[in-house]
């Protein structure tokens, strides 16, 4: 399937063409990629793809809308902006549901979700890491009170960029330090004022006037379903907009007409396929000697960026964002997570491109100091691989050695 | 439409302890406590921010040109901003400088950006204050309750106008959040012609709407007496504080690239500095209570939350860019930055503009501003010249990228090695900048307005407008958690204990 199918249907290609016709071998190059994978589909999609439903969303029957919360956690507030980013849609969101809680948007306030019955949020949708104990109280609390939820964006399916701080091996306690006292804009003022001892954030201070407190940071970051139980999933830094609303309509769907929902686990907006058979750009699988980042190549713009030298992630990403990233020239660097055939991202995709070192029957034997040489140029290879997806991957944090 | 609620009805209570939770958005990503003393008057207040990610540690390690996408996800409202300082630093440490082209790329691409954001904020966050009043009901203050009052014709061209300025950063950027488009001395690619005019049509909107805006603010605003005398009024949204913003080498209003400018409270300059001398006059104080920062100018020192000459707390806004600008380069937005600083010389304010409440209006001049530089930008030849890579680029070294996010200065600053791996890595970003004069302006302004145990949803709700006016973006300012201003305010005795809870529903 996906990137593997096309490759080996490729090299088969190629064979054919040289044993029929040798002097035609450039022809059929024009890869029929995507008509490949999609002839050979042997399974159900994995996903909802995301389809256009126009500018408008069902609106609610007469006898009452049903309840939405959004919620984020540790998260940058751009899954809040891609739910704007629905335009016109946004506003016929409010037609079909209750919007018991959106912190960007509109009122709502924990208290009053706590009052709610249980299982009265038909979704709630979760954004965000988990980070704190604050973050961990409001997801176990809306998961309580909803029927669905809602596994929303990168860093709720994956722990996403927040969850590099992974990497940090003295977790909590070495990046407080570093923040508050080692980056030189701090280092003068600790300096300055307290020499004695730092003046470093606490969970709770005595001021004059009482006492102020402060939410407990955790040494790890994890992904949504490693705290609680998840319905379903929307991928994505920042998801595309279609998926929303297509996730919305199937949940109108449910609660106004009864109609089934997708099974469960079920990924919304993506394709059952990897980035590179949505991405644009012709592939030609060429060996790969040099390691290359974009500012290195005056980028061909049609042409796939790793026969261009430039790792790119997209072999053993899950399709559905469009190429966003890739049509304009920059390497896919796995924000919608790991592909169906794939377990775990990183190594997927790091074996993937290893793959196309020239190690293959036909390839002329490559000494340890050739495989040296190539993978030496990549730098930073675990920040790389696992840009996005570092809490579930099988690595999950650095320690200290002989610790911890 | 209905007038604004400016002023509802207070309410006195006796119960021993009041809790209020008023802030629309949820608890926990942004907190104010209010401390009473024994006659029911504000003793004092604190503007926490409760959240850290720590982003400059687990930078260290990584990439140097993967930094402006990993730095996008500081905060995905202004992640232009941060991309764009980030690139800017990265170009430093590889000892380059955009090509002609691709300074102009990212230049278009930034201005875009802003509208963005100011529309934004300004309609989404700051408009149901003034559309709705400070005292409505919680329930319709928000962007759907100014949709209804304005009427679904404007609130529709508030989101076409928005989705415009998206799309020319996706066009450029890939994604308008999270763009990718930066490297070391250039961008990905070239801007083809056919983009060139689709580009073109989107910005010729902006600078139309962002004129309505304008016309919108003067509409409801200053249309409005009461809103006219809270605005200048000396006692609540009000303190005198330094300003910084970059400029120009004229000293006009910059966002992208130059020097960066403070003034004092008589409008002087007090310093102008090259972005890569920014630590030997800004440094960052830390207290317990907060995980936010509060820099301050390190030349006048650190007296904790209080305004004057003595303190070294600034401010870095809309309102601070135009207190440090002396002029504007576009001629729209320059008819409205003198219509401006005529309004306040009217009402006698000699020397920079520090009414809180006056960065709204500095913002839609600045959104004009924006809009008028991005069309310019993709008028101009450089904007398809096909040359947007240097090359021949190698990493090692420093790295100092500062731009103006439209929340304040954004400073970024790395070091690399020679296999581009960051070894060192600090960031003072905008909202932070603000976080000890946002601690005075709340202070200062529940001084004014809560006396007696006499407090309201609506007096509450003008606490946040404080900060509102600053558009805090906790996400950035903590490097932590999304958003605008999600909060929990309490009052307390001055024994500690907590007032009742009023509920603003």
């Amino acid at each position: 399937m996906g990137w593997w199918a096309d490759r080996k249907k490729k090299k088969e290609e190629q064979k054919a063409a040289q044993a029929v016709a040798p002097a035609k071998t450039a022809a059929p190059a024009k890869a029929t990629v995507c008509e490949a994978a999609e002839c050979s589909a042997d399974k159900e999609p994995v996903g909802l793809a995301a389809a256009d439903l126009g500018p408008l969303l069902p609106g609610a029957p007469p006898n009452g809308k049903f309840n939405l919360a959004v919620y984020w956690a540790a998260g940058c507030g751009g899954c809040d902006v891609s739910l704007l980013d629905t335009n016109e849609r946004v506003l016929t969101i409010a037609d079909m549901a209750n919007i018991v809680m959106w912190p960007i948007a509109v009122d709502g306030k924990e208290k009053d979700i706590a009052a709610m019955e249980d299982g009265s949020i038909t979704v709630s949708l979760i954004n965000g890491a988990v980070r704190n104990s604050e973050n961990e109280h409001m997801v176990k609390l809306l998961r309580k009170k909803s029927l669905i939820v809602v596994s929303y964006g990168t860093c709720a399916c994956f722990g996403g960029t927040p969850a590099l701080a992974n990497l940090v091996p003295g977790g909590k306690d070495e990046i407080l330090d570093y923040v508050y006292t080692k980056v030189p804009s701090s280092a003068a003022f600790q300096s300055k004022y307290n020499s004695a001892k730092p003046k470093i954030p606490q969970t709770s201070t005595t001021v004059p006037e009482g006492e102020l407190t402060l939410p407990v940071l955790y040494d790890n970051v994890y992904a949504l379903d490693q705290v609680i139980d998840v319905d379903y999933y929307i991928p994505g830094c920042p998801p595309m907009q279609e998926s929303i609303s297509h996730l919305l309509k199937a949940v109108a769907d449910f609660a106004y007409n009864g109609v089934a929902l997708p099974p469960k686990g079920t990924m919304v907006g993506v394709t059952s396929k990897t980035l590179c058979e949505e991405c644009p750009r012709k592939k030609e699988y060429k060996r790969i000697t040099e390691v290359k980042e974009p500012y290195q190549v005056d980028t061909n713009n049609d042409k796939c960026l790793v026969d261009q030298g430039i790792i790119c992630l997209g072999a053993a990403t899950m399709g559905g964002c469009g190429a966003r990233c890739t049509k304009v020239g920059q390497p896919c660097r796995g924000c919608y997570g790991p592909s169906p055939e794939v377990q775990e991202l990183g190594s997927s995709a790091f074996t993937a491109i290893a793959s196309l070192f020239p190690v293959i029957d036909e390839d002329p034997i490559m000494g340890e100091d050739k495989v040296d040489d190539i993978m030496s140029q990549i730098k930073d290879p675990l920040g790389y691989f696992y840009a996005f997806s570092m809490s579930k991957s099988l690595i999950k944090r650095s320690v200290k050695e002989g610790g911890q | 439409m209905a007038g604004p609620i400016i002023w509802d009805e207070k309410q006195k209570t006796d119960k021993k302890r009041i809790e209020v939770d008023p802030i629309t958005r949820l608890e926990g990503h942004g907190k104010i406590e209010i401390f009473l003393d024994d006659n029911g008057n504000v003793k004092n207040a604190y503007w926490q921010v409760p959240e850290l990610r720590g982003f400059e540690k687990f930078c260290i390690g990584r990439r140097v040109t993967e930094m402006n996408q990993i730095t996008a996800r500081l905060c995905g409202v202004c992640p232009g901003a941060h991309h764009m300082a980030a690139t800017k630093a990265t170009d430093g440490c590889y000892n380059t400088k955009p090509t002609e082209a691709a300074f102009t790329i990212r230049d278009a691409f930034y201005h875009a950006h802003y509208v963005h954001s100011h529309i934004a904020h300004f309609y989404a966050l700051a408009s149901a204050d003034f559309v709705c009043g400070p005292g409505a009901p919680a329930a319709q203050r928000n962007v759907l309750g100014v949709v209804a009052a304005v009427g679904l014709e404007l609130g529709g061209a508030v989101l076409a106008t928005r989705a415009k300025a998206q799309k020319i950063q996706a066009m450029i950027g890939g994604k308008a959040t999270h763009p990718v488009m930066g490297v070391p001395g250039g961008v990905t690619k070239p801007i083809s012609r056919e983009e060139q005019k689709e580009m073109e049509a989107m910005a010729k909107d902006m600078v139309a709407f962002s004129q309505t805006s304008m016309k919108v603010l003067k509409d409801v605003v200053l249309g409005n007496k009461d809103y006219v005398d809270i605005i200048a009024n000396p006692d609540l949204y009000y303190n005198e504080t330094y300003h910084m913003g970059m400029v120009n080498d004229k000293n006009q209003l910059e966002f992208h690239d130059g020097p960066v400018r403070v003034v004092d409270q008589k409008g002087k300059e007090f310093v102008k500095y090259e972005p890569y001398d920014y630590l030997d006059h800004v440094s960052e104080a830390s207290e317990e209570w907060s995980y936010e920062k509060f820099p301050y100018l390190k030349n006048v020192g650190y007296k904790g939350m209080t305004a004057g000459p003595e303190s070294g707390l600034y401010r870095a806004s809309p309102l601070s860019r135009l207190n440090v600008a002396e002029s504007i380069s576009t001629p729209l937005a320059q008819a409205e930055f003198e219509y401006y600083h005529g309004f306040f010389k009217d009402l006698g304010v000699e020397g920079p503009i520090q009414h809180t409440l006056a960065t709204h209006w500095a913002r839609i001049i600045e959104m004009i501003y924006a809009a008028e530089k991005c069309l310019a930008d993709i008028q101009s030849d450089k904007f398809l010249d096909q040359n947007v890579k240097q090359h021949d680029v190698m990493p090692g070294g420093r790295g100092v990228g500062i731009v103006e996010a439209p929340r304040g200065t954004l400073t970024h600053d790395y070091t690399c090695d020679e296999n581009g791996i960051v070894t060192a890595c600090n960031m003072i970003v905008g909202t932070t900048n603000n976080n000890g004069p946002i601690n005075c302006d709340v202070a200062k302004v529940a001084k004014g307005l809560i006396h007696n145990f006499e407090v309201s949803p609506g007096l509450l709700n003008m606490v946040e407008m404080a900060f509102r006016a600053y558009d805090p973006c906790n996400s950035c300012a903590t490097h932590s958690l999304p958003g605008q201003m999600p909060m929990t305010a309490e009052i307390r005795y001055a024994d500690g204990s907590l007032l009742e809870k009023v509920t603003r529903n």
